[in-house]
């Protein structure tokens, strides 16, 4: 007994000292056990024991050269995968570094984690070197927030995290952890939390609605970002297939929707095209799944689609009501809703439609878009739309700008997933890190980057990081050495007075590219673009293609700050 | 015409902050509140200005928050946690009482 008590305290004494491990080990572990492969982050002093733990965690950091890099490529990661998008940064500088990509993700509802190293807890509140309430400021652009305050309390607080990044209408949620719950030995087998998926059922009111789209004469599906989001594009393809409805979409439902469906009328809005807005303006109901009515799509709110009573489809209940009264309200689970609907649909007696779907086939046809230009100047949406037919499943993650509105427009989307742009911030430098997260996400479809002169300068450093990890993005650059966008408003709603959107300084892009250690080359005639394509498409590796163009381009239609959005200004095209 | 809401709270940090951030943030102005602790998490009530928007879709945001259990929206109670309160609520009918009665003591609670 004496000597039997004495061994048992060594035993547990050992295997105590062997499951022990520190919160950074036990905080990478929970991140692997949560599924996370890939982290986006930049190291410094408070997250350096988290940094400590990671070569032997089984994840695989990418070290961008900026935390907004970071944050971006992990958003464009997320788009891409539809899972969690992570990002890591130290407090201070490295914590407020990553706000933009923040807000980018909670104005587009991406998931996304954001992991903050803080200074120590006894020194929080003191002014401490490189502290900063990143909790507070970042309260306004995350869907939730922890600071741990606990070591003990790790595993909850990230598997909360990724739970409600996630769940329902997906966000960042940002985790922060001062340094010294890092460094504490804990026991290493704290459980995960695990959460139930809830219970979808479809809306009270689907088979009022089903009653109201039989019933309509000029019905017209409004389709958002929402359905990709909730991944029933093929519920919503199916509902739109059985209803023989046209459709139009926001911008970030381009590839949810495929841009060359015949009963594809474009998108619609500020820069949308002529036959969708016209569309929206004509039609008796709409029925709007997964959109959110913003002023880009809208144009002036009391105006927009006056005739049409409207069906709102929409998983945030929060959405339905809160610009425009919804007439048969149906919140909740969207691929629920669309199933039932399609059901309720089928067994009522449907009146014939054919004489929209004519005036809709002839908006489609007097509207179409006209890619003879003047000139032998390359003219940029006639060489998008060329690019972007060149591949079945290309991903395009765009910058914001100009070139952005010509790809919503002018590119050919057929899959989900695969138009990124900022829609709800317009971050200006979200292409490149998009770009690169989503070529990690999916190693095997092309990436290409379409960029302007302006947007590529705001996160140019992030060509290093395609070169150092040999990232194949291609990156397409407009170059019309100004910023484009805001000349364009500078011209019609400013007298023409250019204030400070001049780059004719910009450096030798190509030039800057090889630098960087990517292969590159320049364009600016017309005859040229085919061969560029070609060896853009045709050469592996990461590579820029530098295309100048005029610098009066514009980007037409273009509703008017304020205006109908029937009343759409035309101009030359250039 | 203020609206009165009131907004139970899991323990979670940051939650009164988040939720006071949101009301502002999205246009909707706060004239009087009160916190309380339950038990099973804190409470608040607040006269909500709305400022020509919709309080059922400014109740719809807040019950979105993570950290919100519940949102209530009285139209005609006033908050009632403290005997400020009480006294206010019966001041209802004596405007001279009520005008010396400045939200501003419950600021603070």
């Amino acid at each position: 007994m004496s000597l039997a008590q004495p061994q048992t305290e060594t035993q547990t004494q050992s295997r105590l000292e062997a499951e022990t491990v520190s919160g950074a080990q036990l905080f990478v572990r929970c991140l692997r056990q949560l599924g996370v492969e890939t982290v986006f982050g930049y190291p410094g002093g408070a997250i350096m024991p988290i940094y400590d733990a990671l070569p032997d965690s089984g994840i695989t950091h990418i070290l961008t050269r900026h935390e907004q890099g970071a944050a971006l490529a992990a958003d464009g990661f997320a788009r891409v995968s539809g899972r969690v998008g992570v990002c890591m940064a130290t407090s201070g500088p490295g914590a407020t570094n990553l706000v933009t990509g923040l807000a980018n993700s909670f104005l587009d509802s991406v998931p996304v984690v954001a992991i903050t190293g803080q200074v120590a807890s006894p020194l929080m509140g003191t002014d401490a070197f490189q502290e900063v309430d990143v909790f507070g400021i970042t309260l306004p652009v995350v869907k939730h927030s922890y600071i741990i305050r606990s070591t003990e309390e790790i595993p909850r607080v990230l598997a909360e995290a990724f739970h409600i990044a996630r769940e329902g209408r997906p966000g960042p949620v940002l985790v922060d952890i001062p340094k010294d719950l890092t460094v504490n030995q804990i026991a290493a087998d704290l459980p995960l939390p695990s959460f139930p998926a809830p219970a979808a059922r479809p809306a009270p009111g689907v088979d009022v609605a089903a009653h109201a789209m039989s019933s309509a004469q000029r019905p017209l599906f409004y389709i958002g970002g929402g359905v990709e989001i909730a991944e029933v594009e093929h519920a919503m393809r199916s509902l739109a297939e059985k209803t023989g409805f046209p459709f139009v979409s926001t911008l970030k439902a381009l590839g949810s929707v495929p841009t060359d469906h015949p009963r594809f009328m474009g998108m619609l809005g500020m820069h949308g095209k002529t036959a969708a807005n016209l569309a929206i303006q004509e039609s008796d109901l709409l029925i709007v799944c997964g959109a959110r009515f913003d002023d880009r799509a809208t144009g002036k709110l009391d105006e927009f689609a006056p005739h049409a009573s409207v069906i709102h489809m929409d998983g945030d209940l929060a959405e339905i009501g809160k610009l425009r009264r919804a007439d048969i309200a149906l919140p909740g689970d969207l691929h629920a809703n669309l199933t039932a609907l399609a059901e309720h649909y089928s067994e009522t007696d449907t009146q014939s439609i054919r004489p929209w779907l004519e005036r809709c086939r002839d908006l489609c046809h007097k509207h179409a878009w006209d890619y003879n230009a003047p000139g032998d100047k390359i003219y940029a949406p006639a060489m998008l739309k060329q690019l972007s037919e060149m591949d079945d499943r290309m991903i395009i993650s765009c910058d914001v700008g100009q070139h952005q509105m010509w790809v919503a427009q002018h590119c050919r989307f057929r899959h989900p997933r695969t138009h990124l742009t900022s829609g709800g911030l317009g971050t200006m430098g979200f292409g490149l890190p998009a770009g690169l997260g989503a070529k990690l996400a999916n190693p095997n479809d092309l990436v290409v980057v379409i960029s302007g002169d302006g947007s590529i300068m705001m996160n140019i450093q992030e060509l290093q990081t395609l070169a150092r990890y040999d990232i194949d993005v291609r990156i397409v650059l407009l170059d019309n050495s100004a910023l484009g966008m805001v000349r364009q408003w500078q011209e019609l709603f400013f007298d023409g007075n250019y204030s400070e959107i001049d780059l004719s300084d910009n450096p030798d892009f190509a030039a800057l590219a090889r630098v960087f250690g990517l292969k590159a080359r320049t364009i600016d005639q017309r005859d040229q673009v085919d061969e560029a394509l070609d060896w853009l498409m045709n050469t592996p590796g990461p590579s820029l293609l530098h295309v100048q163009i005029d610098p009066k381009a514009n980007v037409w239609p273009l509703v008017p700050p304020g205006a109908n959005n029937a009343a759409m200004m035309q101009g030359e095209q250039r | 015409m203020s609206s009165h809401f009131e907004i139970r709270f899991d323990h979670s940090e940051g939650a009164l902050l988040r939720c006071l951030g949101l009301i502002q943030r999205r246009g909707y102005g706060v004239t009087e509140m009160a916190m309380r602790a339950d038990p099973d998490g804190p409470v608040l009530t607040a006269a909500i200005e709305a400022n020509g928007r919709s309080v059922e879709t400014l109740a719809r945001q807040i019950e979105r928050l993570h950290d919100v259990r519940r949102v209530r929206n009285h139209a005609d109670a006033l908050p009632q946690h403290s005997l400020a309160d009480a006294m206010r609520a019966f001041s209802r009918f004596l405007p001279i009482l009520s005008r010396r009665l400045q939200p501003a003591t419950e600021m603070g609670r």
